[in-house]
This record gives C-alpha cells, structure tokens and sequence, in this order.
C-alpha cells in the first residue's frame, strides 16, 4: 500500500494540531499538506502564488473544512468540482457543523464525503483514522495525482 | 147501347111493323089521300127538327098545317074546315109530323150527348197521359204465368219488344226476381192488392221501386196481374243519407265533450245529447219537451232562459258564461248559442256549453296568488322589480319606490336606470342584459339614488322566470340597501390592511431576528463544539504523554478525567441544544408513518441501554399517522428513554404505551412505574435544560421534553403529562387527524 498525499485546509491550529497528532497516531502525518483558508488551498491546487513552483500533480484527498478566512470551504469545493482538472480529486468535508444545510450544500456540490468532527478525542482520533486510511491508502486516486510519498504497511 | 142484346130487332122488325102500320092506315083512307101533297112539309119538319129541335119542330108542324088547310084543302084559300076528308087528311099530316118531329129531336140529342160523351172522354185520356208520361212510373200486365203482356215506360229496360212474354227471372238477379214472384204469386192466388218496395239493378244501377200489383179480373175470373211501379231511388237514397247523417250526429254526439241542446221558441227540449244526459241523471225522454223551469231553480233557468231568447230574438251566435246547480255545487259553463230552423221552418235555439268550472277556479286561484304576491312583495322590507321578456321591467314592488321615492310609471319600462349611479350604470346594463340574453342567475352591487339624492349601495340578484313548461318569462330580482355593510367592510378592510402590514412588519422583523438565530445557531454549531473539542483533545494528549509518568499525582489526574468529563458533557449538552434548534428550524416532510413500527425500531436502537433491566413492556397496537418520521423518531426516542430511564431503581420496570382516538386527533400515551415527579413542577418539565432531578440521579440535559413540545406542536398536536412523586409518570401527546399547515415558528 502507498500512502498518497493529503491536502489539509483548516484555519483551526488545534485543530491541525489534534488532526495531525490523530494522523500521527496511524502513522499517516508526513504527507500532509496544510493550507489555511480557501484561498491558499486554491492556490496550492492551481499550483499559484506561494505553490507556484511545487511539482505537478494533484493530492490523492483533500481534507476541507468549512467555516475559512477568505474563501469559505463550500466555494473551494465549488470551484474545485466545476473544474473538469480538478473534479476528479476526492474531497471529504471535515467540519464541526452538523447542520442539514450545510451537508446539503456540500452534497449538491459533489462531496465525496461528509464528517463531523466528534467532540470526544477518541472516537476524533478514530474518525481521522479510518478516513486516512480509506482516502490516502486504500483508495486508488484519479490519474494525474501526485505520486506516493512512500509505501505504507497497515497496524 | 141497350139494345146490344137485340140489333136485329131494330134491323127488320121496326120496318116491318112500321110499314104494315102506315099500309094499315093508308088502305081505309087512300080515298082521303093524296100522299105526295104533303111529301115536301114532311122534309121541311124534318129538317127543322134535325136542325132547332123539338119546338122548332112544333113550330114548323103549326106552320105547314095552316099552310096545307088554306092553300090545298077545300075550300082553299080559307081556313074553313068544311068536309071530313080534309079533317083527317090534316089530322094524318099532324099525326105524321109529330112522329117524324119527335124522331128528329131524339135524334138530334143523342148525336150532342154523343159529342159531348167524346170530348170527356178526349180529355180525360189527355190527362192520364199527362199523368203518366213522368217517367218514374212504369206500368205493366203480366199474365198467369207472370209474363210480360203489356209495359208502360219500361224505366230504360230493353225495348218493349225485348220485355213482352219475358218473366222477371229473365230480365232480374235471381234473389230479387225470387221476391218479386213470390209477391205477385200472392196477389194472384189471393186476389189482393198489394204493394211493396222493391229493390230491383234495374242496367247495373240499384233502383227503388214502389210497386202496387193488382189483379186483373175478367168477369169473376183473375187473368193476370195490373202493377204499376213508382221510381223512389232518390227518396231512398235520400233516407239512407238522412240515415246515415242521423247516426254520424248520434255518434259524434255520443263522444262530445260538450253539452248539445236544442230547444223550441218556448225554451222547450227538442234535443239533448248523451253528455246532457249524463251529466244531470236524466234521460233524454224526461228532457224532451220540458223547459229549464221544469228541472232547475228558477233564478238559473231564467238566466239561461234570457239568453235563449236574445239569440232568438237578434238572430246570431252569443256566447256565454252561465251558472249551472249542479249536486257538488255551482259550476261555470261557457255555452254558445245559435239560432237554428228545421225543416218545416220552425225556429229554434241550439247551444253547446262547457263545464268549465275547474278553468274558473284555477283562475280565481292564480288571482287569490297573484294578490297574496304582490301583498307579499309589498310589505317585502326588499326591493323587487321584474321584467318582461323584452328586457323591460313591468313591476317594482313599493319597497323600491319608497325607496327611490319615484312613481311606478317612472320607473317602469328603462326609468330606473335613472336611478343607477352613473359610474356603475355601464357595468350594471352589461351584467343585466349578458345575464338577460343568457337566461342565467346575477348578482350585481352598484349604488342606487334615494329619494334624498343619496347613492346607497344596494345588492341585486336577479333570477330567470320560468312557465312550467319552461317558456322564458324575464327576470325577478330583490335588492336590499348594503350600504352600512359596505361601509363596514370597507372599515374591516381597511383594517385589515393595517393588520397585513403589522404582521408584514412583524414578520421582517422575526425573520431577522430568524437569521440571526440561525447565524447564531451556526456559530454556536461550529465555534463552541471547537474549543471544547480543543479541550478534550489536549486533556487526552495531555494523559497520554503523563500515563506512564509518576510526575502526575493522584489528584492531578482527578482534576483532568474531570476536565475531560465535564467537555465530554459540554459538547453533548451543545450537540442537544442544537438539535433542538434544529427541530425548530428544519422543514417538516409529513409522510404516512406507522407508529408500531417507528417504536419497534426505536426499542432496537436503544437494546444496549436496556441491558441488565427487567421491563415489562405492554404495548397496545399504534395507529398510523401523518408526521415527519425523523422528528417523530426523536419524540418516541425521548419519551420511552425517559420511561427507562427513570423506571431504573424499580426491579420490576413497566413500561405502557397505547393510544386512544377521537374524531379529529391521536392520541399517544407512554406510561411508566419510575419515580415520577411532583406536578407542581409541571410548568418546569418541557423547558429547555430544565429539571427535576440531579445529574448525579439521573443523567441528562434537560433538552429532550423540550424537543418533544417542540416536534407535537409542529405537527399541530399538544404534550401534557400526569405523574405523582414516586408512582410513575404518564406522557401523552396529540396529533390532529388533519395535519395543519405548519407552525414553524413556536
């Protein structure tokens, strides 16, 4: 198993702190990037501004919360869908909100995934667990992602 | 004519006798005689006789006697008779005279009377031909064998010739030839007259005969048969007409719903027809040669009696209508009456009537209504008008005209559209004549002029008239004066739109102050749930890192499971409390739900909870119901985990739920034997985080009952509870059978 590179974008620093601490846990944390606003998350995938020279390809998931700075995480996930370069990248809505209307929108907007940040650390560590798991190693991304940091073996 | 018995006599005795005589005579006295002398006064008496009769004769004797004596009797030329030759020579001559002056004289008689004989006789055969040259009498002798002998005016039949020595076999159709013989073998062997009418097809035409038969007698002996036959085809036709014209008035008349009548001049029946008959128990031989005054009160007959007699008396029809006594009361009749005349010229009075009785009372029935409608719609407190089929009205009741305070002549025909107010006219005309044309029912409200100038706003409807047999009639319509109404609508309007902009305004303002909720409702969602997250995350980070460590003291460790506990409870009591936002806002999706079925899954969801605990569950079958099934989930969740939770210091735990059901709601009931509570707290129990027991008791936070209000009302339904402190608690709550629109904001 390879372990694909994952695009984090939170504003939260505990927040990165807990996810990567979780990650960590699994032994998932190295090829994580993390972009703090929706801005710099566009940018990082349109490979501009600070990203300009970062190799070519995409992440194999990108990890997106909603509530940002700047642009917001239902307008990334809206440009990144109505992109036909970028669609076929998965993303899974990582966010503290529960509302129907948000999982809605993201869901009209081609989510390929939806989870609540759960209060207690342990079922958090174990929801960022099985999503590393899932999204960076068992899945297989779309043509064109970056390639693998390194091989991976499973607990 | 007497001496046909003895012609002989006459033929030679008279001369014999006579010549003897005068030789007798002449033989003593030829002495005396100088015969020749007097030959020539022989001839001239004779003459005279012939000619002048008997004193012609006497005369002329006289005459020749004076002349003989003077001039050839001596003496002559004297009248002297002086010998006895002269005497009986002038007594012969007298003696001779006389004689051949009678002869003469009788002679002479006979030959008038004969003349006169003759010329009667003449005459009466002028008549008898006159008589019998009408051609409808025909006359014949036919003989023993009943053979024609002899015919008179043999009525177009063959010739005479063709007839004689034929019998009536031969010239008849066998039947009537049967009839006629048999007839005129009776007169022969009877020897009676007889007479009869005969039909005889006389050249293939059908005749009536009159015929007499006679027997003709010679002596004492009958010879045959004398018969004369009289034409009377035409009479017969003419009774078989009359006949028939008879029996087609008896027929007509049979079936007449009329009454027939005829009477004389002196108002006597002379006919009645079978209706009359009928119709007052009497037969027509009773009627016959009464009067009216014989049958009726006096008053009725005189009544009609006036009647006859005008007709009589003017000579025309009348008509008329005349009371008639009947048994079951009085009853009208139209009667026509006519003069009439029979045949013998009489005058007479013929009438027909008609009972028309029940005409009479429809009539004085429709009058009675028509008077109770215009009483009624007189003292109508509405205004009604109606109108004909042309559109124009042709009543208004005094209601309308007190009301304008116009003249009925005003106002009929187009003269209250003087009355409509001239911004409403062109709509009013419009609706009334397209309603008109289609013989439909209006409504119309436009302002009509009082009698005080003031426009009042009326309500008009109008209704098609109909016959019973469905001929339109026009229309009737019946306005009242909705003005104070239309004022106060107007008001009630105005009012209301002062209402809508409230409620608009009000509704802005709750729909930000919504927004603001929600915005909040996000926040709180997305930035209180983060710290604490924070918290527990690090706290756990935290005790992993000092696990193993001895660093950390006992108490230490106390004070982070606390920290870690308390954000534990924290993030719950922020996740409940947003879901009850959530149940406020989110839309409700009402779908048919079966309650059984909801709470069966229910009670799987909660199995874990349920270990170690003795319950006795007594669930009665749930009805189906119209609710949101996530939101009903929710409300069953929280009342049956209230029941266990709270049923938990009992062993024996029994947990009831069964519905009850009225006409226009559910009603649900969960029923514990748990600790139950004191209902002076009842206003407490559906508050959010209110309650009633300590967490340390029983764990919670306060949220659930609150959602439970919340989701009952949505659904239009109510939450009551009963309980007593330590004896369980019942939660009930209601759902409309009728889902009502939704309260979103409660």
């Amino acid at each position: 198993m390879e372990l694909k590179r994952i695009l984090l974008v939170e504003d939260s620093s505990r927040d990165i702190e807990l996810i990567l601490a979780a990650l960590a846990e699994n032994s998932l944390a190295n090829e994580v990037i993390v972009t703090r606003d929706g801005a710099e998350a566009l940018d990082y995938l349109y490979r501009r501004g600070i990203y300009r020279l970062r190799r070519e390809g995409h992440p194999g998931v990108v990890l997106l919360d909603l509530k940002l700075p700047k642009v917001d995480g239902l307008e990334v996930l809206a440009k990144l869908k109505s992109d036909p370069e970028l669609k076929a990248i998965p993303v899974v809505v990582l966010t503290s909100s529960r509302e129907e209307k948000d999982l809605v929108n993201s869901y009209n907007l081609n989510t390929n995934a939806y989870v609540v940040k759960p209060v207690d650390f342990h079922e958090f560590v174990e929801a960022i667990k099985e999503l590393g798991l899932f999204w960076a190693v068992v899945n297989q991304p779309p043509p064109g992602a970056l390639p693998p940091v390194r091989p991976v073996t499973q607990e | 004519m007497g001496l046909k018995t003895s012609p002989w006599l006459k033929t030679y005795t008279v001369p014999l006798i006579c010549v003897a005589v005068a030789l007798l005579l002449t033989f003593p006295l030829r002495s005396l005689l100088q015969a020749t002398i007097f030959a020539f006064f022989y001839a001239a008496v004779a003459i005279t006789a012939w000619s002048g009769g008997m004193i012609a004769g006497l005369i002329s004797i006289g005459l020749a006697t004076i002349v003989i004596k003077y001039f050839f009797i001596p003496p002559v030329y004297s009248l002297e008779m002086a010998s006895f030759g002269g005497i009986v020579q002038i007594g012969s001559f007298i003696l001779v005279a006389v004689l051949i002056n009678f002869l003469s004289s009788e002679l002479r008689t006979a030959k008038e009377r004969l003349e006169k004989n003759l010329h009667k006789t003449r005459q009466s055969e002028e008549r008898f031909r006159l008589a019998l040259s009408n051609p409808s009498i025909a006359l014949f002798h036919q003989d023993l064998d009943l053979r024609y002998q002899w015919i008179y005016n043999p009525q177009g039949l063959n010739l005479s010739e063709d007839i004689l020595g034929k019998t009536d076999n031969d010239l008849f159709p066998a039947a009537e030839a049967e009839t006629l013989l048999i007839s005129k073998r009776q007169v022969i062997e009877s020897g009676i007259f007889a007479r009869q009418e005969v039909r005889l097809t006389v050249n293939g035409r059908q005749k009536w005969y009159d015929l007499s038969i006679e027997p003709l007698k010679q002596g004492k002996q009958i010879v045959g048969i004398g018969c004369a036959a009289f034409d009377i085809t035409e009479r017969k036709q003419a009774e078989v007409a009359l006949r028939e014209s008879q029996e087609l008035f008896e027929c007509f008349m049979q079936y007449s719903p009329v009454t027939a009548f005829i009477k004389d001049e002196s108002g006597k029946y002379v006919y009645v027809n079978p209706l009359i008959e009928k119709s007052f128990g009497r037969s027509r031989n009773e009627w016959l040669g009464k009067t009216d005054f014989d049958f009726f009160p006096a008053a009725a007959a005189q009544q009609w009696r006036d009647n006859d007699l005008q007709v009589l008396m003017e000579g025309e029809i009348r008509q008329a209508i005349e009371i008639v006594p009947l048994e079951d009361g009085e009853h009208y009749y139209i009667s026509l009456k006519f003069p009439l005349q029979n045949s013998a010229g009489k005058r007479l009075m013929a009438g027909m009537s008609m009972d028309i009785t029940e005409q009479k009372r429809a009539e004085a029935a429709l009058r009675e209504s028509e008077a109770r409608f215009r009483h009624l719609a007189d003292t109508a407190p509405v205004m009604i008008w109606m109108s004909d089929p042309s559109k124009l009205c042709n009543y208004f009741n005094k209601a309308w005209l007190d009301f304008t305070g116009r003249t009925m002549e005003q106002e009929l025909g187009n003269g209250w559209v003087e009355n409509i107010h001239a911004e409403d006219l062109q709509r009013c005309l419009h609706i009334y004549t397209s309603s008109f044309d289609a013989r439909q029912e209006f409504k119309i409200e436009y302002r009509l002029r009082r009698f005080d100038g003031e426009y009042r706003w009326v309500f008009d409807r109008g209704i098609p008239r109909f016959t019973p047999d469905g001929e339109f009639l026009g229309f009737i319509g019946s306005c009242i004066d909705i003005d104070d109404r239309k004022q106060a609508e107007d008001r009630i309007r105005h009012l209301n739109e002062e209402l809508e902009f409230r409620v608009r305004k009000r509704t802005e303002q709750l729909q930000a102050t919504n927004k603001e909720l929600e915005a909040f409702s996000y926040s709180v969602s997305h930035d209180l749930r983060a710290p604490l997250r924070h918290i527990n995350g690090f706290v756990d980070l935290l005790q992993k890192r000092v696990g193993t460590s001895p660093a950390l003291d006992q108490t230490s460790r106390h004070y982070l499971k606390t920290i870690s506990d308390t954000t534990k409870e924290a993030g719950k009591l922020v996740d409940d409390l947003l879901s009850f936002s959530r149940m406020g806002r989110t839309e409700m999706r009402l779908t048919t739900l079966d309650l059984y079925q909801l709470l069966q899954e229910v009670q799987r969801d909660m199995q874990q909870d349920l270990n170690g605990r003795n319950i006795d569950w007594q669930i009665d079958p749930l009805p189906i119901v119209q609710a949101d099934p996530t939101m009903m989930r929710l409300v069953l969740r929280n009342l049956v985990e209230n029941a266990v939770k709270y049923t938990r210091p009992r062993s024996q735990a029994i947990i009831q739920i069964n519905s009850t059901s009225t006409e226009d709601e559910t009603i649900v009931c969960v029923r514990d034997n748990g600790v139950g509570f004191d209902m002076q707290y009842v206003n407490k129990l559906f508050g959010v985080f209110q309650r009633l027991h300590r967490n340390e008791q029983f764990e919670g936070t306060g949220i659930g009952l609150a959602n439970v209000q919340r989701i009952i009302h949505r659904h239009g339904g109510n939450v009551w509870v009963q309980a007593e402190l330590d004896r369980g608690a019942a939660f009930y709550f209601s759902l409309p059978k009728t889902p009502i629109s939704e309260v979103r904001w409660n």
